[in-house]
């Protein structure tokens, strides 16, 4: 009896596609999400699927959701729709443009998210901080509490700076738009949208950056409404009619009625089982070359991108000297795996170097690619003079007619790139890591670093840009948006710029190419700020944090600046102006090389301007060239790029190419507080800057700004629920208050946990750093807030050893005692470790003292360090 | 000079031309039609055409005669050309039957530490910091033990932990990351759902409760299937032509004369 059954079964679930019979349980995968009930009619859903978590979806005539999913505890259909499957428990009047798929579980959706990513404790709104703002008017608002705000009338803006908008409740009507200037989270009780939600002209955001969420009963977004947001109203009802929303919906209950909807493109994905609304520390690098870059390539570096991610998953790597049969004779491996990486090989000449290595290319034989094959510092310049020339040239003999065969090569190099990426992103649950895809925009103008790694959302990335088609970061910035965030393809990136401290105060010069007036300088500003929010502090070529001595900026010495410096010699100050040579350590140095220097002059810019072009977070990376990611251990150091510094002489004597050698160092790490670790939620955290840097060790720490955080928060059990609902996160911009006084800073640090072989260092201080601008002059004010930096300990250069107290975990509640109100300012977090000894001083006592290069007995040269991290800042808007 | 000598060379190593033949097929004149017309533009003239295939015939003609004179040989170039055309031969020679299931898993087995899934617990914890001046943090953490058993809150006791309270899916590598290397080994061996403690860290000792635990497995197959075929193909390709190289070498005898 049973048998036949089996058989009529296997029948019925054959004839089910296999491609729809999933229910997706990721809420970013939806382009709206009910909780109890929806009714969609004469809507077109362009990208992302429809659910209802456990009730009825109605579908009227006209949907038109081609290739989507329709997921629900129940389905009616009446009319036409187009769909690509049903999964539902019961449905009535499918067609075969929208056919029954298989079933769905109750609840369909498991994931409904109670606040949507936004703190449940949200403070409520103040119903006396109304804004109106009227037909024709721009106004400007910085971040905070409010009371009902108003946007009605022809022209009437209203500019959002981006972080944290609590309101009671928010009305954009016909003709009146809602701006923002970059990430945002806008709370309201209830919202009225008839006019556009967006970003600013200039800022390239995706929907993904713009989040509302409603807490009360109603939201609506209706007549010729367009609106770029995710948009969430747990606890509502949620109206989208004769409106376009450029995101996604998610609510109680939802009625779609002649609505488009186009959700930002989500990959499939499982949710993590790690995920924690409190978001945990992740640990990666973003700044990885393998022998795809030309310059590893002529450095006899063999690391293919697989190699490289799965060196940061804890394989280990073969470096050079290549034996006979071309592979390495030296072994590198991290005892402690990554959670994230990118491979950024150089995207100028991936073609290049596939056609000159390649036996049998059309142009192998070519005169420059036999100059490069010579290989070393004499193969890499050969190249590298292409980037560095005014303009910026290909090889004309290795490139072929059109620069064609360099086209045709780098595609396809970039093809195994982009796989190399896919295969070792963990799809499963457990989220083991993430891998990006991403390269490295070698921009060189007169041989200054104006180099930026540009990173991907997801699988979705259009062909590299090199300096030879954008020779401008302007250019690189546009075609980015233009290619990317704007063309609708589902693409999200952001490039990181980094080693400013070799680029002449060129990378943070302020311009703006062919602006005719403000309006063109708010838009260019606008742009950079959106498509550049992280800046690499430190990596192998040094600290890009400060700089003592230089001109335009008032404050005492810093000693900490002298950490890890690129420059030794005595460097003429650019002043205003700007130099050469900075890549090969010539030509002066300016206080905009330094990440301290720039943010000041983004808040120069922002009062002049109203848009800071320079709002930049903090992270670290390597910039390995030998394909190793997170080797960062200074007593296991075996060189950065292949035979340039693959032996102990090399690396610690004068070095090669450029004046490096000692200078270098293994450089460091980037740690990012997400949910979970998975490329949407890192590329969240990048995105709102929660990330932080560190020199290498595996140190932690949190910084939150508020108006009257409790002093006790350092004892409550609860700090971080407090924290993210009463404050901002570092990254974050904190807005005025209207009850007085100073805001507070609480910042919590943990030491590096260690390893059974590598115990970690003691913390020795936390400082805070401030900088702002008076009357057109910067200033900057380290404090000291916690730990002791007097507390004697140190370490025996000759053993290693390490001696003296210091702190596990370092907590306190710190408040500006010269805060003034009406001032932009910045604060970030430095985190310092006590004494330990430099990779440098490792290197040489590991020789027998006759082998030692002179520099090991150089007095001049660094043999301590004092590991640290910094946090990206936190920005103080007064009223605009 | 060394014209001089090639030509002499020739003279005495060439029978005179005779009867040499040189086809043009039709499909290479075509090809050369196509090249030139990427190149300039416009279609090639009939004039034109002839001129590229007086071109293409005299290179040719060099080229046979530099064959006859053994010009190839000791050519670096030449040789490593060959030696890649032959490498492509080979591979294509043999290409990778596409696995069978049971093939795939035979694999997986062989190499499950590749694809294996760690234990997994959730814990919740409460925090005593060695920074909290007072009473030593052991002490303080097993002060709590008695109030948790009785179901008090872990939301109310302790210092703040700013990398979590509550941590889900952790496997030993996670906890050593977070806690430092004492900690873990000692929580994956704790029972479900009681509380215990104190559990040392880098930071300070702990309550530990924890909540849940997935035993470490190897995935079946068709969890793990891309990364198996990936895997699996890309030892295959190595065997194989490990084994086309090897199959060549026994056509060889190799003898390597002493140095004099």
């Amino acid at each position: 009896m049973t048998m036949p059954r089996l058989a009529i079964l296997a029948i019925l679930l054959a004839s089910v596609p296999s491609h729809a019979a999933s229910v997706r349980t990721r809420a970013d995968a939806y382009a709206l999400v009910a909780a109890e009930a929806m009714r969609v009619q004469a809507t077109t859903v362009r990208n992302g699927d429809l659910a209802v978590a456990a009730g009825r979806m109605a579908v009227g005539g006209g949907l038109d959701a081609t290739g989507r999913q329709l997921v629900a505890t129940s389905v009616r259909v009446s009319g036409t729709a187009t769909c690509d499957g049903i999964l539902a428990g019961d449905v009535r009047g499918t067609t075969g443009t929208c056919p029954l798929a298989g079933g769905a579980p109750s609840p369909a959706f498991p994931e409904l998210p109670p606040t949507c990513g936004i703190p449940a404790a949200v403070p409520a709104c103040d119903r006396a901080r109304r804004v109106t703002v009227g037909a024709g008017d721009v106004q400007s608002l910085p971040p905070g509490i409010y009371g009902d705000v108003v946007v009605r009338g022809s022209g009437a803006v209203l500019e959002l700076s981006g972080g944290r908008y609590v309101a009671c409740s928010v009305r954009v009507l016909s003709g009146a738009s809602l701006r923002t200037f970059g990430p945002l989270e806008l709370v309201a009780d209830t919202a009225v949208v008839t006019g556009t939600i967006a970003p600013a002209p200039g800022v390239a955001l995706s929907a993904n950056d713009v989040r509302v969420l409603i807490r009360g009963g109603r939201a609506r977004i209706a007549r010729g409404a367009d609106v770029l947001a995710r948009v969430c109203a747990p606890q509502g009802k949620l109206t989208v009619a004769k409106a376009t929303l450029r995101g996604s919906a998610m609510a109680r209950r939802i009625t779609a009625v002649h609505a488009t909807i186009d959700a930002p493109y989500a990959e499939e994905l499982p949710t993590c089982a790690q995920a924690n609304p409190l978001r945990n520390a992740y640990f990666g690098d973003l700044h990885v070359h393998t022998t795809l870059s030309f310059d590893a390539q002529a450095f006899d570096v063999r690391t293919t991108p697989e190699q490289a991610y799965a060196f940061a998953q804890g394989d280990p790597v073969q470096l050079p000297p290549l034996d006979v049969m071309g592979n390495g004779t030296q072994t590198v491996q991290i005892d402690r795996p990554l959670d994230f990486a990118a491979v950024t090989d150089h995207s100028e000449f991936l073609g290049e170097v596939e056609l000159c290595v390649t036996p049998g290319s059309p142009t192998y034989d070519s005169f420059n690619c036999q100059e490069y094959r010579v290989g070393g510092n004499y193969g890499t310049t050969a190249f590298g003079v292409r980037v560095a020339a005014v303009p910026p040239v290909r090889a004309p003999d290795i490139c072929g007619p059109d620069d064609q065969y360099c086209h045709a090569e780098a595609a396809t190099v970039w093809d195994r790139i982009q796989q190399a990426a896919e295969n070792a992103y963990d799809h499963s649950s457990d989220c083991r890591f993430t891998s990006f895809v991403g390269y490295e925009y070698t921009g060189s103008r007169s041989v200054s670093t104006l180099h930026r790694n540009v990173v991907f959302r997801n699988d979705h990335v259009p062909l590299p840009t090199t300096v030879f088609e954008q020779p401008t970061a302007l250019g690189l910035w546009r075609e980015l948006a233009n290619t990317c965030i704007d063309a609708g393809v589902g693409c999200d990136v952001l490039a990181i710029p980094h080693n400013s401290n070799e680029s002449n105060g060129k990378m943070f010069l302020v311009e703006y190419p062919g602006a005719s007036g403000v309006d063109d300088e708010r838009t260019q500003a606008a742009l950079r700020s959106s498509m550049e929010p992280l800046f690499e502090v430190y990596q192998h070529k040094g600290s890009s944090e400060c700089f003592n001595g230089l001109s335009g900026i008032v404050g005492g010495t810093d000693e900490q600046c002298n950490f890890e410096k690129r420059r030794y010699d005595d460097p003429p100050d650019c002043g205003d102006g700007v130099g050469a040579g900075g890549t090969i350590t010539l030509g002066c140095v300016s206080r905009r090389d330094f990440v301290r220097g720039a943010l000041l002059e983004g808040l120069k810019e922002q009062q002049r301007i109203g848009v800071n072009p320079l709002r930049l977070g903090m992270i670290a990376s390597t910039d390995t060239h030998n394909g190793t990611p997170g080797a960062v251990a200074e007593d296991a150091w075996l060189g950065h790029r292949g035979t340039d510094d693959g032996t102990p002489d090399t690396r610690l004597g004068e070095g090669q190419f450029y004046i490096g050698g000692w200078r270098f160092s293994p450089g460091g790490l980037v740690g990012v507080w997400a949910e979970e670790n998975s490329r949407p939620a890192l590329f969240d955290a990048m995105r709102r800057r929660e990330t932080f840097a560190t020199s290498g060790p595996r140190i932690t720490v949190r910084l939150f700004a508020g108006f009257g955080l409790a002093p006790s928060l350092c004892s409550d059990p609860a700090m971080l629920e407090t924290a993210y609902a009463q404050g901002v996160a570092m990254g974050g911009l904190l807005g005025p208050t209207t009850t007085g006084g100073a805001p507070s800073f609480v910042v919590s640090a943990l030491r590096d946990p260690g390893t059974v072989t590598r115990p970690g260092t003691q913390l020795q201080r936390v400082q805070i750093i401030k900088g702002w601008v008076e009357a057109g002059v910067s200033h900057q004010q380290v404090y000291d807030v916690a730990g002791n930096p007097a507390n004697g300990a140190s370490v025996d250069e000759n053993t290693c050893a390490q001696t003296g107290p210091g702190d596990d975990a370092l907590c306190t509640v710190w408040t500006d005692p010269d805060f003034a109100p009406d001032q932009h300012a910045f604060y970030y977090a430095r985190v310092i470790e006590n004494p330990s000894c430099r990779w440098h001083a490792y290197g040489c006592n590991a020789l027998a003292p006759g082998d030692r290069p002179a520099a090991c007995s150089d007095p001049n040269v660094p043999r301590t360090v004092q590991e640290r991290a910094w946090t990206s800042p936190i920005w103080y808007e007064p009223e605009a | 000079m060394i014209g001089v000598a090639l030509f002499g060379l020739h003279r005495a190593v060439a029978p005179a031309a005779v009867g040499h033949e040189i086809i043009v097929p039709s499909s290479l004149v075509a090809g050369l039609a196509r090249d030139q017309e990427r190149r300039s533009g416009h279609a090639p003239t009939a004039e034109e055409r002839a001129g590229l295939v007086r071109r293409w015939v005299d290179d040719e003609i060099r080229y046979r005669e530099a064959l006859d004179l053994g010009l190839d040989q000791g050519d670096i170039i030449v040789r490593r050309r060959l030696v890649q055309k032959m490498d492509f031969l080979l591979e294509g020679s043999t290409p990778i039957p596409a696995p069978t299931d049971a093939e795939l898993e035979t694999f997986l087995a062989a190499n499950a530490a590749r694809y294996a899934r760690p234990d997994r617990v959730g814990i919740e914890q409460v925090f005593a910091s060695y920074g909290t001046p007072g009473e030593p943090a052991e002490a303080r953490a097993t002060g709590w033990l008695a109030a948790l058993a009785k179901g008090t809150s872990p939301a109310t006791l302790g210092d703040p932990f700013m990398r979590g309270r509550t941590l889900a899916s952790q496997s030993e590598a996670d906890l050593t990351g977070t806690f430092g290397p004492e900690f873990a080994a000692a929580v994956l061996a704790l029972p479900v759902g009681v509380w215990r403690g104190p559990i040392v860290s880098s930071y300070g000792a702990h309550d530990v409760r924890v909540t849940t635990r997935t035993p470490g497995s190897v995935p079946p197959l068709a969890e793990v299937r891309d990364a198996v075929l990936r895997d699996w193909r890309a030892e295959r390709r190595e065997a194989l032509d490990r084994q086309a190289l090897d199959d060549l070498r026994k056509r060889w005898t190799v003898r390597v004369e002493p140095a004099p």
